[in-house]
């Protein structure tokens, strides 16, 4: 056995930490491990914000021979990935309604309403995403000098990220040894998923006499269904036993940013340090370490990443050649067409967080899968990396127009949207695709589809049939 | 204290100096359309949930008021314009569910099991904020999956410590016989303590059943267990009940459901033994009872912090902990200090003070540390904390604490927009102007041409286009410029002396006080009734978890506070004997803000008017409210007349012109005669919706085909519409312009606008009377539109008060133009011919 029968019940109750509904992770790496479909898939959202100045960034050349390597090369990190990168543009959000705003409809079939499409997918799964945030504002939702909802994921309610990697890397694979996490108290019993049952059931039950009561007042009553579908969601999971297969050896292997983070030995028990901006650089690479080793593990087949926010103000002189006063919103991502070596630095600073995914995460996943070594597990993931805005500084949501270097060139500012994997051969990729302002709806809806989940459970939307092997 | 008359030509009220509220609100929603799309040019204002939408356009999230979305609970909930109201009496909120939050779930699963310390570790989850910054607001606190699965996974790891020896014996002193008995009165016994409420029968028999049934497989500590988590994660003790009996259309709270109601909002947790045993004997339905208890749980250290959270999250000082300073190298080991200073600085004015809104603002003193003193600057270092006089010109009260002065700023220099939009939005109750989409960064000036960073703000935010909103916050924050980004006080910035004189302007533009300082801008604010109700009316939104739109829920008690008879604490405790804590309205349910539509009372400010205006909260209301948003705006007809929109309209412009509103005296003639110069005319449906009201079209012409440059001034636009309310034209009708210009060049350009009759309706005409009217969009002389060149024009037209139109016959009007396209249907004139489109037949 790969995991302890500690491991499974730190599992159990550490689960929230990891953004993970509790008694679902246990079942979920049991579903994914015991009973893989014929090619087991996996997804992994990321969210990057402020888009991108689009001469740094959109390709040049035709839908299948096309160069990366334009301005500062944004996707240059991904040259040796081009054959499964689809770069995707020519997506528009909502109505192209423009600013941060449109964050809080990125993953959805609209604004602040129903669930995020990983959510889809995951549950199509069996299996809960695990969602992690990389210095997300700290307050969920928070207004004040934000402009835009500080949340991605929905099922429900907002999904709070898991901003410690430290935390979901032990939830996931266990701690090291000499850990302060607490030893279980009692030993598991076996009968604790029937007990779960029963005791959901109960509640089940108290919800819809208490749903009865309150027939006249239709808010209360949504807010008890909401309830209600979180309960019935928790009896499903509980079913069946607890016990957690090993995937395949090598599995929780090294993740240097994650121990880096350890030897701070405030950063474990102190939650602001998640919230500081100054420690992107730290935190960045090490849940993008986490959400690799998941995925190859199988521990999570569904992984999401919020990089930071909209409007966050952190200072960029971590990388060469910036300065104090780079702040990432209000400096770099506003340079307009007149700043031409601003938004230069910013695209360096897109190329940096770009670069950092293609070393923590598909190099990784660029290997055999476990649970199908003929292919690897790149083949049979789909990375889709997203952006609320076009071009920072112009804030638009769809395909725009726009003069630089003082009105001389024209270029076309489009949302950066790009897969990268082959979803387990059902997506076209190595292609660069335009799409002429189609909602972005459309793309979530296909992913779902391409992933083996219905596209109208995310909603009524378009496939985008092109993309379909 | 008698309130001074700060506001410009603002008629007294109810024996107060305040402003006409309905000028005010119909200020507010001028000046934030026009702000919409023409303001913050530092990249410093975000956009909010809300507010800077247009009026009447629905909530924030674009969604049509009334339409309550699919895996959404939320509908009514509190907004500034909603607590900035005030009304002749108290309205009664919905009965309501409020699951409790985070804090208030944790502590009360400690007070309950206090055996169970140090053997589980909390929900780990924080709770989403509502618009207006709030984690309490009932609409919002529900028990989505991730809660739900939190909420399980910490009461088996609490319920298995407690049934686990040597805690099970501390849990039920019959453990040790571990029969049936004991399994019944541990379900009497912790059920009543987790649903504050005595089991029911049936309930008890539920109960009983799980625990014999999991005693009989796995034993009494199993059994112990498990009942324990169906307690805990159950609705009955997830949810303040706030029903009532439910028969009744006006249903009381039971005596049981009072108790709770004080325990959390007074005291932060679940009801003790003393307030369960008044619960019992019927007590609590006499207010001098629950008056009493208020004060008591206040006092406590839960309902102390539970106060003091109000204030974090209004204030939002604790920011400061995540707060990078890099130029401060003591900065990052003090911020829990600053946070620190505040806490005891909140624990003075409220309670040993017993101070009101002025005492928060103007207390001249601190509270500091030795470490804290030397980062200040004092003189004096003592070794705990301890209270500290500030020098006259160092600022006073909570606007000078170095938490919030250090959470209001940016990393590397203070923020004079930052911290005037702070007063503005959490003392005035304004909201926050949206930013326009293509926002120059602060930094872009050329840092050669100035030293200080007001001289910053200034150069940057100088030019009409960004001037226009800037004005509003940023000579506010101006006050602060003593402050860094630190929060350290400083008379001078890189040499230069520090100028911190500004002003506060009313809402109609006119200054409302000038000041040179933050002690002076303290001094002036809490001079201000309109502040007084700005935070009392949080105060109460808070406590009431939004209800209502967290509007007229306490007027007596926020007068007490206004009238300083009593300070912040009190005016909390008195929260116990407001109507709304003892009785709700079914009716209110689903009269949209969430409010008794049936009650005499009426606003007294027009912000009635507002929140159904500008969020749209209000909308989908049909008993009471809409007549409450007539009268309101109808107030403001008088109140203000052409001033606001035309004001709104002239700053709002950015290059542009806007003529609010002028008549053809004739019925206008429609050329027949064509040519073809190669100009298109494009159009977007800025506002789709086509029933609200405003008419907002915006357009778009192009010299797609045309070999030569076209001098704009030669141009006229026409939008066809039909004016429901054409008798109100053009005395009462506006049309507000808010861009302007020519792309790619990014050049302003000045439109005139004006409302044009088409002859049907004329001024006396009867009420409803229908003119099939058009703008008439035409420019100012000197740009040109070169050959590929587009000029685009934004503007709306509304009448004044606001009234509803339909759109859906609107001839130019196309709903499904979501962005630029062409449309025939919108004609273009050169002289006497048409260059594009074809009018009406």
């Amino acid at each position: 056995m790969y995991r302890s029968r500690e491991l499974r019940r730190r599992m159990f109750l550490k689960a929230m930490g990891v953004g993970l509904t509790a008694p679902l992770a246990a079942s979920f790496a049991r579903r994914v491990l015991a009973a893989p479909s014929p090619r087991p898939a996996r997804l992994m959202v990321v969210y990057f914000p402020d888009g991108v100045p689009p001469e740094h960034y959109t390709p040049t050349g035709a839908a299948d021979s096309f160069d990366l390597q334009v301005g500062e090369a944004v996707l240059g990190p991904l040259e040796a990935y081009k054959s499964q990168l689809n770069v995707l543009l020519g997506l528009k959000i909502g109505g192209g309604e423009e600013n941060h705003e449109a964050i809080s409809q990125l993953l959805l079939p609209g604004r602040e309403i129903g669930q995020s499409f990983e959510q889809i997918v995951a549950k199509s799964f069996g299996s809960p995403a695990l969602l992690l945030g990389a210095v997300p504002l700290k307050s969920v939702g928070e207004q004040f000098n934000s402009g835009a909802k500080n949340a991605l994921f929905r099922d429900g309610d907002w999904i709070r990220t898991q901003v410690n990697p430290i935390r979901a890397a032990d939830a996931l694979f266990g701690a090291p040894a000499g850990s302060s996490m607490p030893a279980p108290t009692q030993p598991a019993a076996a009968d604790d998923s029937a007990f779960r049952r029963q005791v959901l059931a109960l509640t089940e039950g108290e919800l819809e006499s208490l749903s009865n009561e309150v027939r006249k007042l239709t808010q209360e009553q949504n807010k008890l269904a909401i309830h209600l579908d979180a309960v019935r969601q928790l009896k499903a999971s509980a079913s069946g036993s607890m016990t957690m297969q090993v995937a395949a050896s090598g599995c929780g292997g090294a993740m240097p940013s994650v121990d880096a983070l350890r030897d701070l030995t405030h950063a474990g028990a102190d939650t602001d340090f998640f919230y500081t901006e100054s420690n992107l650089p730290k935190i960045y690479p090490a849940q993008l370490e986490v959400a690799a080793q998941a995925l190859l593990c199988g521990s999570a087949r569904v992984v999401g990443l919020q990089v930071s926010y909209g409007v966050s103000e952190a200072v960029w002189s971590f990388l060469p050649g910036f300065s104090s006063s780079d702040q990432y919103h209000g400096t770099l991502s506003h340079a307009d067409g007149s700043k031409l070596e601003i938004r230069a630095r910013f695209a360096k600073a897109k190329r940096w967080l770009m670069q950092g995914l293609v070393d923590k995460v598909v190099k990784v996943l660029d290997q055999p899968d476990p649970l199908d070594p003929s292919h690897t597990v790149l083949d049979n993931t789909i990375i889709y990396v997203c952006s609320e805005l076009a071009d920072g500084a112009m804030h638009n949501t769809n395909t725009k127009p726009m003069y630089i270097d003082n009105g001389k060139t024209m270029i076309q500012t489009q949302l950066p949207m790009i897969t990268i994997g082959g979803g387990a051969g059902a997506l076209q990729t190595g292609r660069l695709w335009s799409f002429g302002n189609r909602p972005h709806t459309d793309m979530m809806f296909t992913l779902c589809e391409l992933l083996g989940a219905r596209g109208s459970d995310f909603g009524a939307f378009q496939s985008i049939a092109e993309l379909k092997v | 204290m008698t309130p001074r008359c700060r506001c410009a030509a603002g008629p007294r009220i109810r024996g107060a100096c305040r402003c006409s509220r309905a000028r005010r609100t119909l200020l507010t929603l001028a000046l934030a359309a026009c702000c919409a799309l023409l303001v913050a040019c530092s990249g410093e204002i975000a956009a909010p949930e809300s507010g800077g939408t247009k009026p009447g356009k629905g909530d924030a999230a674009g969604k049509p008021a009334g339409d309550t979305p699919i895996n959404s609970p939320a509908a009514s909930t509190a907004s500034l314009e909603g607590v900035l109201q005030r009304c002749d009496s108290s309205r009664v909120g919905a009965p309501q569910l409020r699951r409790l939050t985070i804090r208030q779930l944790e502590n009360s699963l400690r007070d309950i099991f206090p055996q169970a310390e140090g053997g589980w570790q909390g929900l780990g989850l924080n709770d989403v904020s509502s618009k207006i910054g709030f984690s309490n607001d009932a609409s919002q606190l529900v028990v989505s999956p991730q809660t739900a699965g939190a909420i399980l996974a910490a009461a088996e790891q609490l319920a298995g410590f407690v049934s686990t020896e040597p805690q099970l014996s501390k849990t039920l002193s019959c453990a040790s016989k571990a029969d049936a008995a004991c399994g019944k009165e541990l379900v009497t016994t912790y059920g009543k303590r987790l649903f504050r409420r005595p089991l029911t029968a049936a309930e008890l028999e539920t109960y009983a059943k799980l625990f014999d049934s999991v005693k009989a497989s796995s034993g009494f500590g199993a059994a112990v267990k498990w009942t324990l988590v169906a307690l805990i994660q159950s609705p009955h003790s997830l949810y303040r009940r706030e029903l009532g009996d439910l028969q009744s259309e006006t249903p009381k709270l039971t005596s049981y459901e009072l108790a709770t109601e004080i325990a959390y909002t007074f005291g932060d947790s679940t009801p003790d033994q003393k307030l369960l045993d008044l619960a019992e004997q019927g007590k609590l339905s006499d207010p001098s009872v629950r008056l009493e208890q208020a004060r008591r749980l206040l006092e406590t250290d839960r309902g102390r912090e539970g106060l003091k959270q109000f204030f974090r999250e209004w204030l939002r000082y604790e920011n400061v902990r995540t707060a990078d300073r890099p130029a401060i190298a003591s900065f990052a080991a003090l911020r829990p200090s600053l946070i620190e200073e505040t806490d005891h600085f909140l624990d003075q004015v409220l309670y040993a003070d017993q101070g009101g809104v002025r005492e928060l603002l103007v207390s001249p003193f601190t509270f500091v540390n030795g470490d804290l003193a030397q980062y200040y600057g004092f003189s004096s270092y003592p070794n705990g904390f301890e209270k500290t006089p500030r020098d006259a010109d160092h600022g006073a009260g909570i606007l000078a604490q170095g938490s919030l002065l250090a959470s209001a700023a940016n990393s590397g220099a203070s923020s004079p927009t930052q911290r005037g939009l702070l007063v503005r939005e959490k003392f005035l109750c304004r909201t926050r102007p949206k930013p326009p989409a293509n926002v120059p960064p602060l930094s872009s000036s050329d840092p050669t041409t100035y030293k200080t960073t007001r001289q910053h703000y200034e150069l940057a935010h100088a030019q009409g286009f960004c001037k226009s909103c800037h004005v509003q916050f940023d000579p506010i924050g101006f006050a602060f410029e003593h402050f860094d980004q630190g929060g350290r006080y400083r008379a001078n910035e890189n040499g230069e002396p520090i100028d911190a004189t500004g002003n506060l302007l009313a809402l109609d533009g006119t200054e409302a006080f000038s000041f040179d300082g933050l002690t002076q801008l303290a001094d002036g604010l809490a001079d201000d009734p309109e502040v007084v109700d700005c935070v009392s009316g949080l105060l109460v939104a808070y406590a009431f978890g939004g209800a209502a739109g967290g509007s007229c829920l306490a007027e007596e008690a926020r007068s007490g506070l206004r009238d300083g008879d009593y300070g912040l604490v009190e005016l909390l405790a008195r929260l116990a004997s407001a109507r709304h804590f003892t009785e709700r309205d079914v009716a209110a349910a689903n009269s949209g803000d969430g409010a008794s539509g049936t009650s005499a009372e009426s606003p007294t400010n027009g912000a009635n008017g507002s929140t159904g205006a500008t969020g749209g909260a209000a909308a989908g209301g049909n008993n009471g409210s809409a007549g409450k948003a007539g009268s309101g705006a109808a107030g403001a007809t008088g109140a203000t007349s052409g001033a606001a929109a035309s004001g709104a309209a002239a700053s709002g412009a950015a290059g542009s012109s806007a003529n609010a509103g002028t008549q053809d005296p004739g019925a206008p003639s429609t050329p027949t005669t064509r040519k073809d110069i190669g100009i298109t005319a494009q159009y977007q449906a800025n506002n789709a919706a086509p029933a609200d009201n405003v008419i907002g079209p915006f357009l778009q012409l192009t010299n797609a085909t045309g070999k030569s440059s076209v001098p704009l001034e030669s141009l006229e636009i026409r939008y066809y519409f039909t004016n429901e309310h054409g008798e109100l034209c053009p005395d009462s009708c506006r049309v507000e312009g808010y861009y302007a210009g020519i792309h790619p060049t990014g050049q302003g350009v000045t439109a005139n606008r004006e409302y044009v009759s088409a002859g049907v309706a004329k001024s006396g005409a009867g009420a409803g009377a229908t003119d099939n009217a058009y703008l008439k969009i035409t420019f100012a002389p000197g740009p040109f539109l070169e050959p590929g060149q587009s000029v685009e024009v934004q503007q709306y037209f509304h009448t004044n008060p606001y009234l509803e139109f339909d759109e859906s016959d609107d001839y130019s009007f196309d709903p499904t133009f979501a962005t630029f396209k062409d449309q025939p249907k919108v004609v273009v004139l050169q002289g006497d011919a048409i260059v594009w489109g074809d009018p009406p037949p």
